[in-house]
């Protein structure tokens, strides 16, 4: 899984310096006064991200800024001197700049902005509180005997550089007018020497020079210590060019070794102390390319991985440029290694932001680092940065996406829902939407999605959570793809029960989501194949949940309902668009509502008028069922069995709404034959409606109610229940109906014959009595 | 001050911002301004830490959270002290900004990508400036930031905003490529405001 062979990374990176260069020096040319504003803030940001250029940079500022007041309006001028204020001040807060902070301020002062720019680098300056880690200040001069002791004190410096600062400093021993090196070597001096080591370490070592004749060498080359001390005592002449011959004592490979290692470990040490001044940069390199002589095994490797792990937010940038220095050997094995405990430890710290752009930058994602990768999304606690991490790697980073976007949609069909839901919400928000990878993704899930449809030898797929992986990714992106609700619907058809059941069950986000003005669901909804039928239904029941649906759909069900006219349950398409009919169309259907099962007529109900908003009100439905003209498919029976249903809810059952139900029913020419069955059921519920009921029996007599059967006797079935109260009523009843009506309910005789003895004297009662003792004696 | 804008500025598709302080005076006044104008995409915004009125002494300023509603604040200072607050026209101020929107907003929050972004005060150009430097450039679409010096006043803020409304307009006029002439205008508008203007990248 390479990507980037190691010369195209070395060329890629020497080009950049050189645009960078470019930029720089472009300052100088561009007249167009935005496009130098713009130029300015680009140079803001190499100087951020590169600080190596800061130098260069801020000469050129400095330069553009004495030159340009007179190259521009006073408009223009005006805007660029800010930006470049603000350019400047940004410069200061970065930690590198220390060491040209003067010259910063001195610029900024010349634009006027010299009191802000001192007030920046204070605050700025007191966030950095710098103690070095040791001084190693070797006395270069300070010769003891003992040889060995003095070079460990000169260990931090490589062998060649000791080599040539000894030279200088006796050269400048003995001639003056040469710029001295003082004799106790400050860190200034150490860290600008280190600045030069790299090239001068792959120099071999200088050859002596050659001697001269004069007697100071002479001794010099008798007797290595004896000279030297004698040329501590010897008192230079100014005139006297010296050649001298310095020839170190030997030292082991292991001494060598260790001064190696020591000196790397203490520019690890002093980390703060080279960022402050300004040499970040140089130190990482060189660390970089130090940490490659390190053995594998060694303490000093394992701690210099140590050291990286420890503060990794902040070192992040040095693991990189050490790997890239390991990846140029083509024996990757120390690559891989390193990264493998680099990502170990940043998996385990759950560094969420920094995981996936470090893998973006490195030279070669490996196979380990999608195991790594795979781990994390397995683990339900690192699913967040498992996903994150393919998110960038297939956005950003080319190469490895085939790869990410395979394991991806793996987990997108995973068991576990804690790993298969976030997987899926990834897919769906962020990469199917890209159309590189759009097909992709559909192809994986279409083919999941048939996988349900069963071959006559394959054993049928039971268990809910395996339909449930394989279908979830397909409704995702149905909901952003409307289209692939016909192949949702297709592979519908095919599946077994069971599924299908889980289809139900799983649909409801999908559709709401796709909502009714979906123009790709209104287009299956006109050519749903008739399978599908169930489906479509709770498709139309959901989209048309508490709300009042579109005309466009109104008209699609309607034509769906007109063409099926053999189907003695098309009403069922009616029932979810109720509440955008006109209520004497919906009426027109219940004689249809009726004959459906008893599930539908209480969906039927429930949306005619509970729905919010409710097409019609208990008491029109009610008033509309009594209504119904009954033939050979709606008997009584039917709509009393509605009837029934409804009085099952106490919403419609209620006092007010029955009310004005009988008041209208008795006003009809002819009566309902199932008003009394109404009015009982209401006596049983609802006692305090007694009165009421009362009038009701009333206007029933002025209306003959012994004329009909059915009334009659739900009329006398209401009397009897009512009793005693019911006993007026009786009386006033004329005198065929009173006879038939004692004859029919013994129950009655008593309390009758109890009301008259008490009100004896009226003659409308006298009547009454007389067929009262006619009765008996009969 | 209503001008009419003629037919091809009309194509022109232009987020603006107009930022101040509070969002609550200069700010609020110019969005009120552009709505007056039926100007679209407009959006107004803050850039302080919380928003903050004049209170009865300069010392003690009333300070809210970004996002109370102008509504909440308009009835609490009815309730402390209409009289005061009143003469000092924030009652007014909070009155007209209800009707523009419902409650101040922090630049710093908002997701959106504007193509011109008008300041009122330098301290806020600057925030604005550095807002812009901290993130990252992703997509590289620019934004022209232009600051117009208004002092915090009722009459100031009046003078500010139709000077914003000019240069809306001044930009408008060229249609698609104003970036191309923006050298022009902002040379010939000298002679209405001085300004500064900085380009920043998303």
């Amino acid at each position: 899984m390479t990507d980037l062979p190691g010369e195209i990374v070395e060329n890629y990176l020497i080009e950049s310096q050189a645009i960078a260069v470019k930029m720089i020096q472009m300052i100088n040319f561009l007249d167009h006064p935005i496009n130098v504003s713009i130029l300015i803030g680009s140079l803001g940001v190499i100087s951020r991200y590169r600080p190596q250029y800061l130098s260069m940079i801020i000469l050129a500022l400095d330069k553009f800024s004495r030159r340009a007041t007179e190259r521009y309006s006073n408009a223009h001028w005006r805007s660029i001197c800010k930006t470049l204020i603000l350019e400047m001040c940004s410069m200061i807060k970065i930690p590198d700049s220390a060491p040209f902070h003067g010259r910063l301020i001195n610029i900024l002062a010349d634009l006027g902005a010299g009191k802000e720019a001192e007030r920046i680098r204070h605050r700025y300056s007191r966030t950095f509180n710098y103690q070095p880690v040791g001084t190693y200040i070797p006395h270069i001069l300070d010769i003891t005997p003992n040889v060995q002791k003095q070079l460990q004190e000169l260990s931090n410096l490589p062998l060649n550089l000791v080599s040539n600062i000894v030279i200088e400093s006796i050269k400048s021993h003995q001639c003056p007018d040469i710029t001295p090196v003082p004799k106790m070597v400050d860190s200034g001096l150490l860290y600008h020497l280190l600045s030069v080591v790299q090239p001068l370490a792959s120099l071999p070592v200088q050859p002596p020079i050659p001697l001269g004749d004069s007697p100071i060498v002479k001794l010099i080359r008798d007797n290595p210590l004896k000279r030297r001390r004698e040329l501590e005592e010897f008192t230079p002449s100014k005139k006297r060019h010296m050649e001298v011959e310095i020839s170190m004592p030997s030292l082991t490979q292991e001494d060598l070794q260790r001064f190696a290692v020591q000196s790397f470990e203490r520019i690890i040490k002093e980390e703060k102390g080279v960022i402050k001044e300004g040499k970040a940069e140089i130190r990482k390199q060189t660390l970089a390319r130090l940490a490659k002589s390190l053995p594998m095994s060694g303490e000093p490797f394992n701690n210099f991985i140590e050291h990286i792990i420890d503060d990794i937010d902040n070192r992040h940038d040095l693991a990189l440029k050490w790997l890239y220095q390991e990846w140029i050997n083509p024996d990757h094995k120390r690559y891989h290694h390193i990264l493998q405990r680099l990502i170990t430890a940043m998996k385990n710290l759950h560094l969420i932001e920094l995981f996936p752009s470090f893998l973006i930058r490195l030279p070669e994602v490996t196979e380990d680092v999608f195991h790594v990768i795979d781990q994390c999304c397995k683990t339900p606690s690192t699913v967040d940065l498992g996903l994150n991490t393919l998110r960038d790697l297939i956005t950003l980073r080319p190469p490895c996406r085939n790869q990410s976007i395979d394991m991806l949609l793996e987990y997108t069909s995973h068991m576990e829902s804690s790993i298969r839901r976030p997987a899926i919400i990834l897919t769906r928000t962020k990469i199917y939407s890209n159309p590189l990878f759009s097909d992709r993704i559909q192809e994986y899930a279409t083919n999941l999605l048939y996988s349900l449809v069963t071959e006559e030898n394959q054993p049928s797929i039971t268990h809910e959570e395996d339909i449930k992986r394989r279908l979830l990714l397909f409704f995702a992106l149905c909901s952003k793809n409307h289209v692939l609700l016909n192949d949702l619907v297709d592979a519908y058809i095919q599946v077994p029960k069971i599924v299908k059941k889980v289809f139900h069950k799983q649909s409801g986000g999908l559709i709401q989501t796709i909502g009714m003005n979906s123009p790709e669901l209104l287009n299956f909804l006109s050519t749903f194949p008739p399978e599908s039928t169930a489906f479509v239904l709770q498709i139309l029941h959901i989209l048309t949940e508490d709300k009042v649906p579109s005309t466009e759909l109104i008209e699609i069900v309607k034509n769906i309902y007109n063409s099926r006219k053999d189907d003695k349950h098309r009403a069922k398409f009616i029932i979810p668009i109720a509440s955008g009919l006109e209520k004497n169309e919906l009426i027109g259907h219940l004689p249809e509502f009726l004959l459906l099962p008893a599930n539908s007529k209480k969906k039927a109900i429930q949306r005619m008028v509970h729905h919010k908003p409710a097409p019609l009100t208990p008491s029109e439905l009610l008033i509309a069922l009594h209504l119904i003209e009954t033939d050979e498919n709606i008997t009584d029976i039917l709509v009393v069995k509605t009837l029934h249903i409804c009085y099952n809810d106490a919403e419609i059952l209620k006092p007010e709404v029955i009310a004005i139900v009988l008041q209208q029913l008795v006003d009809e020419t002819p009566i309902p034959s199932l008003l009394m069955y109404t009015v009982l059921a209401v006596v049983k519920q609802h006692k305090q409606m007694t009165g009421f009921v009362i009038d009701i029996l009333r206007r029933l007599i002025t209306k003959k109610v012994w004329d009909n059967d059915t009334l009659w006797r739900g009329f006398l079935k209401c009397c009897e229940l009512l009793l005693p109260h019911s006993v007026p009523v009786l009386i006033s009843l004329p005198e065929e109906a009173f006879r038939m009506a004692l004859e029919s309910s013994p129950s009655f005789v008593q309390p009758i014959r109890n009301h008259l003895k008490k009100h004896s004297n009226s003659v409308l009662n006298q009547s009454k009595n007389n067929i009262l003792q006619n009765l008996g004696k009969e | 001050f209503v001008q009419q804008m003629s037919e091809e500025t009309s194509n022109v598709e232009m987020k603006v911002a107009l930022i101040c302080a509070s969002n609550q005076n200069r700010s609020m006044h110019s969005h009120w301004l552009f709505n007056q104008n039926q100007i679209p995409n407009v959006y107004s915004y803050g850039t302080n830490n919380t928003v903050k009125l004049p209170g009865k002494s300069p010392e003690r300023p009333i300070v809210y959270k970004f996002g109370t509603p102008y509504r909440q604040m308009h009835d609490d200072l009815v309730r402390d002290n209409e009289h005061l607050y009143r003469s000092k026209g924030l009652l007014d101020m909070l009155q007209r900004n209800m009707g523009v929107k419902i409650a101040p907003e922090r630049f710093h929050d908002t997701p959106l990508h504007f193509d011109l972004i008008i300041t009122f005060e330098e301290r806020v150009f600057d925030i604005v400036v550095s807002v812009y430097q901290q993130r990252e450039t992703v997509t590289f679409e620019p934004v022209h930031v232009i600051n117009l010096n208004t002092i915090d006043n009722h009459a100031q803020a009046k003078l500010g905003a139709e000077d914003a409304l000019e240069l809306y307009n001044r930009i408008v006029k060229h249609g698609e490529n104003w970036r191309d002439h923006m050298e022009n205008i902002i040379e010939d508008f000298e002679n209405v405001r001085p300004i500064v203007y900085s380009v920043q990248f998303y």
